[in-house]
């Protein structure tokens, strides 16, 4: 049997097959380290009572104070399930309708109205969130646009962000209105890097233009949707306050509050003080790391593509 | 050859789904259009969407945003902030990418997580600043462009992407003798067009809507980019500038229109690149290369 | 190099003039040049000499102390006057001071920055000291705030405000901690303008103090009697008019909602009341006809938390009632503290909570609303006629804005002392009123702005560029003189009809480990009450009275006032 290369000479043939590497990729960790490992040791004010004056190293140390405050909120459940309501929400709608949207505009004859579409389609994601919130909020209040839409069905033609029940809605469609141009960019350039000798195979074997999306086009599409899917589920915890400040108030709290929208509210209260929202940040990351590690195992499994 | 009548009807459908969909997006980007060259007292009483300008066309709000002659200067700084963030990004990007594709790279996964773990964990805004400062960038150009001028996002993509590139051309060229960043510049490079036309997309919007690191990093005005200076106009004239500056804030008339001109100020530039580089993104890998 | 020897020269001279001035010739020569400068001033000639007495008696501050010199200003006429400073002015070698300001971005205009404004320039031309004003961006100036004790160095001056943007731990641990430095000693030799107002009212001390009595920094101050209460519950008259209602008849509850209804069943308004999404007004306006807030309150000298009385629940179920007759809109919990401008043009409210200077028709008149609009602020409603509220937006002299003196200053003295002449008759009546045509003299002998602010296109601007926008001893009437006899009514009928006894001063202050325990407590109350109380109008809150205040108490409401009470009683006791 042969004895399997020790990790040092594993690593001395490595370095000479890959020594161009190793040298472009120098700059590359030198700059991760430096902008992101070195303040991620600011996580530790996480366990601490930080003073800027004090440093790190003589702040009092108070373990989990922040944790349990947080946990121990009488709405940590809520906010934990409003979170994650919202963000999967939004990739359940999200990734197939992004997906479908490609598909469609790819089945297009004609290169002027595909382009067309694609521009305008791709705009909505530069209007600042100020005025989308204005306008979201301009056609949802009573008698608005979209109100007297919903009312056909319900009735009443009420303000509907001032409804618990549908301010998760709101909040997940108006993000999709606005991110869905700019999230096929990235299938629509998977989708042309498809080797067009597939489809003439799978022409002669008699598929159809239906057939052959099933057949060709999702598998190679495969790829590219499990990092997006990867990389979206990373993030499932950082639902960002800002859009939702625009758009909560205190009569929909119990569905719109989330992690980070509490912390900016109660953080505003004590002034200058990071520790509790470091920890709370640390708490999102750490649920974070979980979801992804899982997402990339899985994705592994079923589909022989993952991240890492 | 004639088109079955279900692919007639599916392409019917299609065009009048893409319509729709075009439509819902076109809609509110022509109503900001319209709202920035609008009365402004008519608009302020006006509910629901705009087909075209109240009242008489009224250049108030362009011209409010733009006699701060800094909005030049903004722009100027924007072009040279995201050039050079986006050079220094997309090649960063294509050597991590490569390297992190190549399947006889010993340390390829432990990489991977590493920098995808960046993703995940922030130490947050004190570590970062303290760190700047201590790298004495404070108030230069550098604080602006390179924190954050590399995506671990778009890395990943453009990893993924590289991996999916035929074995077959890759070891053509290292049997011919080419080093790795030879066979980056000769065929990495030129068979993905395609996707890093899209990642450089990526990074211009990155860098050109970004404000935040040039607000808490440098305290010159001369150096702001667009973006923070039209945040400070629109908060300035929104309800929520209006309560920082408690009862000596008004918002005269011609501000609301501010509000909106200063959207199409920045929207412009995008409207006008994006056509031009739309047609790279569907250049796919090159074919017949692999074909001796 | 050239600061290091300023500051070396300007504590020689200081040596030099109190070995000079100890015996009692000074003293003489400075009452001397104050009853020169008596006679050529007009108005401020008395209140001079006051000063001067209570430096000379050696109150508090030690005024007498050397270390006061007499400068020579150019006053708002132009004449030369001397007065009292803290060093001599103008400055052998120009010091350079930064100043972190957070001001609005309209108070720039066309300006490069604040410091080219004619008072500014006017003060160094007198002084020889170059301000360079920091500003951070607009709406980061949290962050830019907390970052502030990141840098290496912290800017000469700071900005503060009480309550908002303060350093977390209260500013008696910031002295501490080594950033500001402590003033107390200081401000008598090189502030004596400042000392003189501190010593002439005993409330702006107490307020202005920390519980130790240490001074810590500069407030902005109001002049005289100070900034009465600005802003309340408005209605439109012209909407009153056509229901038979005048605006003096709006004094109960009950009165309110026999106009509401009427204004409502004439069509005029279909939701005639305004409020905001937390249930209340601004300032609780309101609630304080039921001797409640919806916030702490103080009750001759003991804190009760508002929404754990009685009265509390009365008002939200009249509201509610008010809620179902349509009386208030049923989104309300979409808005923000006053009306958006478009449904003010479109008439939709009858009342709502405004700012007195954004009464009468001046502001809105000028928007395209109806031509009779007429906006007067009205009595803050009670249960039975003839009972006063007590909750309302406080009368001011003392405001929230504070500035410090940072220890990175290398020219604290200079500093000081330069902080020092804004609160000086003549250089106050320039920052109040502005140089040149920037201001008119009246007949009784006070001063009021000119068209050249009143008048311009850009009246913030122009604000900015002429006068200080807010003049650190500010003289409220110079905004009052522009007020019309709508808005002159409206703060007569707030301040008629109720006072502020319930209010707690907001110079109360806390310790870093009481103030963490209490914003950790009040987090999840506060977002409780908004929340319940929104819903509670609404009428789908899952709480009743009891249950409402149960939870209250359950969340700990208790030991907050315990702790809020402390810091009151240590403020009493200053």
């Amino acid at each position: 049997m042969v004895k399997r290369k020790s990790f040092w000479e594993r690593l001395k043939r490595d370095f000479k097959m890959n020594k161009a590497i190793y040298i472009m990729l120098l700059p590359v960790l030198i700059y991760f380290i430096m902008y992101h490992y070195v303040p991620m040791l600011g996580l530790v004010t996480a366990f601490q009572d930080y003073k800027i004056k004090l440093g790190y190293f003589k702040s009092p140390f108070v373990g989990l104070k922040h944790f349990d405050r947080f946990f121990g909120s009488m709405y940590f459940v809520r906010l934990l399930a409003n979170t994650f309501a919202i963000s999967l929400k939004d990739i359940f709608w999200s990734f197939p309708l992004t997906i479908t949207f490609a598909l469609l505009l790819n089945e297009v004859g004609s290169k002027r109205f595909k382009s067309v579409i694609q521009t305008v389609t791709y705009l909505p994601y530069f209007i600042s969130m100020i005025v989308v919130c204005g306008l979201v909020m301009d056609f949802t209040k009573a008698g608005g646009m979209i109100s007297s839409l919903v009312g056909l069905f319900t009735g009443s033609s009420d303000s509907l962000l001032t409804n618990p029940n549908y301010f998760q809605s709101i909040f997940v469609w108006s993000g999709i209105w606005q991110g869905l141009g700019y999230g096929t960019i990235i299938y629509i350039s998977a989708l042309a890097a498809i080797n067009p000798e597939l489809y003439e195979a799978a022409k002669i074997d008699g598929a159809n233009r239906w057939k052959q999306t099933i057949h060709v086009t999702i598998p190679c599409l495969i790829p590219t949707i499990v990092v997006m899917l990867v990389l979206r589920i990373g993030s499932i915890m950082s639902v960002s306050y800002q859009k939702i400040i625009l758009l909560y108030s205190p009569a929909v709290y119990e569905k719109a509050d989330v992690i980070s929208s509490y912390v900016y509210r109660v953080g505003l209260q004590e002034g200058t003080e990071y520790s509790f929202s470091t920890a709370v940040g640390l708490f999102q990351s750490v649920v974070n790391l979980i979801l992804i590690v899982a997402a990339n195992k899985i994705s592994k499994k079923l589909t022989d593509s993952s991240l890492w | 050859m004639k088109n079955s009548l279900s692919r007639n009807i599916f392409v019917v459908c299609n065009t009048i789904i893409l319509l729709l969909i075009g439509f819902c997006s076109v809609a509110p980007i022509w109503h900001v259009f319209c709202a920035s060259v609008s009365d402004p007292s008519q608009l302020l009483a006006y509910n629901g969407l705009l087909l075209k300008p109240l009242g008489n066309i009224n250049f108030e709000g362009y011209r409010m945003a733009l006699k701060n002659g800094s909005i030049l200067k903004g722009y100027i700084n924007t072009l040279i902030y995201v050039t050079a963030s986006t050079t220094l990004g997309l090649a960063g990007s294509i050597v991590t990418a490569y390297a992190l594709s190549r399947k006889d790279f010993m340390w390829k996964s432990q990489v991977t997580f590493l920098l995808a773990f960046t993703m995940l964990f922030n130490g947050g805004l004190i570590p970062t600043y303290l760190l700047v400062r201590n790298l004495k960038l404070l108030n230069t150009v550098w604080a602006i462009i390179l924190p954050n001028c590399l995506s671990v996002y778009n890395i990943m993509i453009l990893k993924t992407s590289f991996s999916s590139l035929p074995d077959g051309l890759v070891d053509a060229a290292r049997i011919d003798g080419a080093g790795h960043f030879k066979t980056i510049t000769s065929v990495v490079v030129p068979c993905s067009k395609g996707i890093l036309s899209v990642i450089g997309l990526f990074y211009v919007v990155q860098n050109w809507n970004s404000w935040f690191h040039t607000a808490i990093y440098v305290t010159e005005r001369k150096l702001y980019p667009l973006q923070l200076l039209l945040r400070e106009i629109v908060i300035m004239n929104s309800k929520s500038g209006l309560e920082l500056a408690g009862e000596n804030g008004e918002l005269s008339l011609s501000r609301e229109l501010v509000k909106y001109a200063v959207i199409v100020i920045s929207i412009l530039p995008m409207m006008i690149v994006y056509p031009f580089i739309q047609r790279y993104f569907v250049s796919g890998v090159m074919l017949g290369s692999i074909k001796e | 190099m050239k600061k290091r020897m300023v500051s070396v020269l300007l504590s020689l001279t200081m040596v030099a003039a109190s070995i000079a001035g100890c015996g009692s010739g000074s003293t003489g020569t400075s009452a001397g040049t104050d009853e020169a400068v008596a006679s050529e001033k007009t108005e401020d000639a008395s209140e001079k000499t006051d000063a001067a007495d209570a430096a000379q008696t050696g109150d508090s501050y030690e005024a007498a102390d050397a270390g006061i010199f007499t400068s020579t200003f150019t006053d708002i006429e132009g004449n030369e006057v001397q007065i009292q400073t803290g060093v001599q002015f103008p400055l052998e070698e120009e010091v350079t001071l930064t100043f972190w300001y957070p001001v609005g971005w309209n108070f720039i205009g066309e300006m490069n920055a604040l410091q080219d404004g004619e008072v500014w320039q006017y003060l160094k031309e007198m002084t020889n000291v170059n301000v360079e004003f920091i500003h951070p961006a607009e709406g980061t100036e949290e962050e830019a705030y907390s970052l502030l004790y990141a840098s290496d160095k912290l800017p000469d001056i700071l900005y503060s405000d009480l309550g908002k943007r303060e350093y977390a731990a209260g500013a008696a641990a910031a002295v501490t901690d080594g950033y500001f430095l402590d003033l107390t000693d200081m401000i008598g030799k090189y502030a004596p303008n400042y000392s003189a107002v501190l010593n002439s009212n005993e409330q702006v001390a107490k307020d202005v103090k920390t519980d130790d009595g240490q001074v810590l920094s500069f407030f902005h101050i109001y002049e005289g009697i100070g900034k009465a209460c600005n802003q309340g519950p408005s209605v439109r008259e012209e909407v009153l008019a056509q229901v038979g209602y005048k605006p003096e008849d709006l004094v109960t509850y009950d009165d309110w909602y026999d106009a509401l209804t009427k204004i409502k069943e004439a069509g005029i308004c279909e939701t005639p009341l305004f409020i905001s999404k937390k249930g209340v007004m601004e300032y609780n306006e309101l609630t304080g006809g039921y001797g409640v807030a919806q916030d702490f309150i103080n009750i001759d000298g003991t804190i009760k938390y508002g929404p754990c009385e009685p009265g509390y629940m009365e008002y939200v179920e009249m509201m509610n009632k008010w809620h179902d007759e349509g009386l208030i809109d049923s989104d309300f919990a979409l808005n923000e503290r006053d009306p958006e401008e478009g449904d003010v043009i479109n008439g939709k409210y009858a009342a709502w909570w405004s700012y007195c200077s954004w009464n009468g028709d001046k502001k809105w008149g000028a928007k395209g609303v109806a031509d009779d609009f007429n906006l007067i602020g009205t009595a803050i409603p009670v249960k039975t006629k003839g009972e006063k509220a007590h909750y309302r937006c406080p009368d001011t002299i003392v405001n929230n804005y504070n500035f410090h003196i940072t220890t990175d200053c290398e020219n604290p003295e200079v500093a000081i002392a330069y902080m020092d002449l804004f609160y000086n008759d003549v250089v106050a009546l320039i920052a109040n009123y502005g140089l040149g045509d920037t201001h008119v003299k009246n007949d009784d002998g006070t001063y009021s702005w000119s068209d050249k602010i009143n008048g311009a296109e850009d009246v913030y601007a122009a604000r900015g560029k002429y006068v200080l926008p807010n003049a650190f001893y500010e003289n409220y009437d110079r905004v009052m003189d522009s007020w019309t006899d709508a808005q002159k009514v409206s703060q007569q009928n707030w301040l008629d009809t109720s006072d502020s006894a319930y209010v707690v001063p907001l110079y109360i202050s806390m310790t870093a480990e009481e103030n963490e325990e209490f914003a950790s407590i009040m987090g999840d109350i506060t977002t409780f009450v908004e929340e319940e109380t929104a819903k509670m109008i609404a009428g789908n809150s899952s709480y009743d009275g009891d249950s409402f205040v149960a939870k209250i108490k359950e969340l700990g409401i208790d030991r907050a006032i315990e702790l809020k009470q402390a810091a009151l009683d240590r403020y009493n006791a200053r």
